[in-house]
């Protein structure tokens, strides 16, 4: 099953796991000092679920847990001997964990909080690399949490921080009533351009559903091979669509100050009241935004009209921006925009002054990548890819990038084979199986996302093709 | 013309009693003295002492939650535990307390006699605590580092113990320890051999090291010798036992049971043991040399020669935790994840 790219050169699909998991789950809480991470466990172990939690706690704990069965620990990395620096493991989890599992009849499922400070890396290997951890545990999900007021300025200056948003699987962000709307939308947006594979949340004192943080079987490749191909968000240029129903006549687009000194918008329509023409408009709007912008000056006489054209918009720091649009033809209309509304306070004014509301509006996950050296890139290879070549180009690729990636998720359409084949991996450890068989009518392709330091996207995506068949 | 039927080969044991605990067994140990008595810890607390027969001779409950060893004293009938509870507690025969030596914060998860009895070794996280007569002798700390491993040196003076990347060898007395022995993974089995002149350490990554005394050691010679590696395990070495009176140490990583005979110079010669299909969880030589006991996740238990011949297996139903042999090897008791514990008397 699951192999360290360094020692293993063996692409085969696992075999393991027949028989019914009786292993126990458990679930990897993250997140820096301050974020919740204590509330939301206070809160999990107090709701009436049912289930017996053991609770393994770092011994520089925020607040006690008032619980019957906690064990405190000293987080220890051992590192492997094979020269790989990808295998480390914590050994205080497999002592501790071992010994607990000889009562396993008392509890039902185990949390592990980490430090504020910890790379849950190590803590995710353990549960791959260690024969016992692996036969009698199951790795449930990475929950991480993250203080929405203050993580900017961890994510700025902590790879901790980095490191525990892009191994998440599901990104809590908590404290969300002390910003403001716009700042958690750009939050979001941030978030996600780092780990588009997680599941975003926000939430207030750590208030989520217990189903949304356990039992999300997110390294459980059976679960994953159950689920619809289209497993990662779509990667498009903008953040956002509104769909408006606008009149003949001039209407006044303001902008306030936001993150960056221009925004790229393409106004499109009319005749976009059905899905059919809106997802038309949207794929041209794809490849407008990859081909040059038209400049817009910020005189106030500027008038810019619907159309295939990809406006560069100044936005001055301290005034914002305003953008006189024509309407000739009354019917629905769509604005796509580069960032999220709320980052610019974005608004969209009739001739007498009356703000438009959007009849529709589509969120997308951040294309851009606020130049943060972790972020997401999603690789889309339509056809089939050469089995062999995909073995010998991922191997490669996690022997050598392996220390800078944190996961890796796919699901391949390999040659000549009736099953879709589904993947990942955590830094250098892979894993594989496969998933649902292809119906006749679909239409075959590979899909990969890698959440890494420093990705370079080109050479990701010359790499894919290299295998495509 | 008649067809002759071999004689069946006699089992080398056979069952003496068996007992159902409520809890996980962790550790069992024979009394020292001649009694034929058992004493079972198990993962609720309870200490419990086991007549001939098997019957529960006395019980309490000596930690709150799980005891992680239990000591008898050699040459006394009182036995020291230490427990997740952080405690270290030395008890009399009958269970009544005699002395609680230390209180931690953390699991405390490794306890050892010295061989005379004089001295008590305990550690915790981080610290070794070491006692004579009840008395402190005195913490040992090491800032970066939790102890995985202790074990004292036949000769009582020296504890050997290990840490990720490395063993420390200890005097008693002295403040800072008298040598490192560096090397690459973290330890998870430590044993010296019987005559103290060598050292073996199993590993987190599948090796096994051992040290040998120089034969003729410079007059101040703490340089660390060269020490052997062995390598080849399927998992972690997580159990080893030198055999009494042989320089042979008996090992398991994964399900795989190496036997390694270790001259005074050169490499080890191996002899693998593969019977088992789960991995090995103790590992034990009797103490007259003459059979081994290797038992497993699955439930198996196999008694060897030791030579390596297969003698007898046992089927038990669950995880074995403990195997140990009595003081005369005339019994071997066994305890398992399920709460059976169950003990073996030897055929002669």
């Amino acid at each position: 099953m699951t192999a360290c790219a360094l020692e293993s050169n063996c692409f085969e699909p696992s075999t393991e796991q027949l028989v019914a998991d009786d292993r126990v789950p458990v679930t990897v809480l993250t997140g820096f000092l301050g974020s919740g991470k204590t509330t939301l466990l206070n809160r999990i172990l107090s709701e009436q679920h049912g289930q017996r939690i053991a609770v393994v706690e770092n011994e520089y704990g925020e607040i006690g847990i008032d619980h019957e069965l906690v064990v405190q620990t000293d987080e220890e990395i051992f590192e492997m001997n094979n020269g790989c620096i990808c295998c480390t493991v914590r050994g205080d989890l497999i002592r501790i964990l071992g010994r607990l599992m000889r009562r396993r009849h008392r509890f039902d499922r185990i949390i592990i909080e980490t430090t504020g400070m910890a790379d849950p890396g190590p803590v995710a290997q353990t549960f791959f690399m260690d024969e016992e951890m692996k036969a009698k545990l199951r790795l449930d999900a990475i929950v991480t949490m993250v203080d929405a007021k203050h993580v900017l300025t961890h994510l700025g200056d902590s790879d901790e921080c980095r490191a525990q948003i892009a191994s998440a699987d599901i990104l809590l962000l908590n404290k969300s009533d002390l910003v403001s709307a716009t700042e958690l939308a750009a939050l979001e947006g941030r978030v996600r351009g780092m780990n588009r594979l997680a599941r975003v949340h926000d939430t207030v004192h750590g208030r989520v559903d217990l189903e949304t943080v356990l039992d999300v079987r997110a390294f459980d490749l059976e679960a994953r091979a159950a689920e619809s191909p289209a497993f990662m968000q779509e990667e498009l240029p903008f953040e956002w669509a509104g769909l408006y129903d606008l009149q003949p006549g001039h209407y006044l687009l303001e902008l306030g100050p936001g993150p960056d000194p221009t925004i790229d918008l393409v106004l499109g329509g009319p005749r976009l009241e059905h899905d059919v023409e809106f997802t038309e408009w949207k794929r041209r709007s794809i490849l407008l935004y990859s081909g040059e912008a038209h400049l817009l000056n910020d005189a106030p006489d500027t008038v810019a009209s619907p159309g295939e054209t990809l406006y560069r918009l100044p936005v001055d720091d301290a005034r914002g921006a305003r953008l006189t649009i024509a309407i000739a033809q009354p019917g629905r209309y769509v604005l796509l925009t580069q960032h999220l509304p709320e980052e610019f306070d974005l608004r969209l004014l009739d001739g007498a002054g009356t703000e438009q509301a959007a009849e529709q509006e589509h969120r997308y996950a951040s294309p851009h990548e606020h130049d943060d050296s972790v972020a997401s890139v999603g690789l889309r290879q339509p056809g089939e890819l050469d089995a062999e070549r995909f073995e010998q180009w991922i191997a490669q690729l996690l022997r050598t990038r392996g220390p800078d990636l944190f996961r890796t998720k796919g699901v391949l359409a390999l040659k000549d084979k009736p099953n879709r084949f589904v993947f990942q991996g955590v830094h250098m450890l892979f894993d594989g199986s496969d998933g649902k068989p292809w119906a006749a009518d679909d239409e075959r392709g590979s899909q990969l996302v890698f959440i890494g330091r420093n990705l370079d996207r080109a050479a990701l995506d010359a790499g894919l093709r290299w295998c495509s068949v | 013309m008649v067809l002759g039927l071999a004689a069946p080969v006699p089992a080398v044991s056979r069952e003496r009693w068996q007992s159902s605990l409520p809890e996980a067994v962790t550790a069992l140990s024979w009394s020292s003295g001649s009694d034929g008595a058992l004493w079972s810890a198990g993962a609720d607390g309870w200490i419990r002492r086991h007549g001939a027969d098997g019957s529960e001779q006395c019980a309490w409950e000596a930690h709150d939650g799980g005891i992680t060893r239990l000591c008898p004293r050699p040459g006394s009938d009182y036995l020291a535990t230490a427990g997740e509870d952080g405690r270290v507690v030395l008890w009399d025969a009958a269970g009544a307390l005699r002395e609680t030596l230390a209180e931690e914060s953390c699991w405390v998860e490794h306890l050892a006699w010295t061989p005379d009895g004089r001295i008590l070794a305990a550690a915790a996280g981080r610290s070794i605590q070491l006692w004579r007569d009840g008395e402190s002798l005195g913490v040992w700390y090491d800032a970066r580092r939790s102890v995985l491993a202790l074990a004292w040196a036949p000769d009582g003076r020296r504890l050997a113990t290990a840490a990720n990347k490395g063993l420390h060898l200890w005097q008693v007395g002295g403040q800072a320890p008298v040598q490192l022995l560096d090397f690459p993974g973290a330890p998870v089995a430590l044993g010296w051999r019987p005559d103290g002149k060598a050292l073996a350490v199993g590993t987190q990554d599948g090796f096994l090291q051992v040290w040998r005394q120089a034969a003729a050691a410079g007059a101040r010679g703490k340089r660390a010798p060269a020490p052997l590696t062995m390598r080849g395990y399927p998992a972690k070495v997580s159990c080893l036992d030198w055999h009494p009176t042989r320089s042979c140490v008996a090992t398991a990583g994964g399900p795989d049971v190496v036997l390694w005979d270790i001259p005074a110079a050169g490499e080890g010669k191996p002899t693998p043991l593969r019977l088992h299909r789960s991995p090995v969880t103790a590992l034990a030589f009797a103490p007259d040399g003459a059979t081994l006991v290797s038992a497993g996740r699955g439930g198996r238990v196999c008694l060897w020669s030791d030579g390596g011949a297969l003698l007898q297996t046992l089927a038990l139903d669950a995880e074995v935790t403990a195997a140990v042999w009595s003081p005369d090897a005339g019994m071997l008791a066994l305890g398992c994840t399920d709460g059976r514990l169950r003990v073996q008397q030897m055929n002669a």
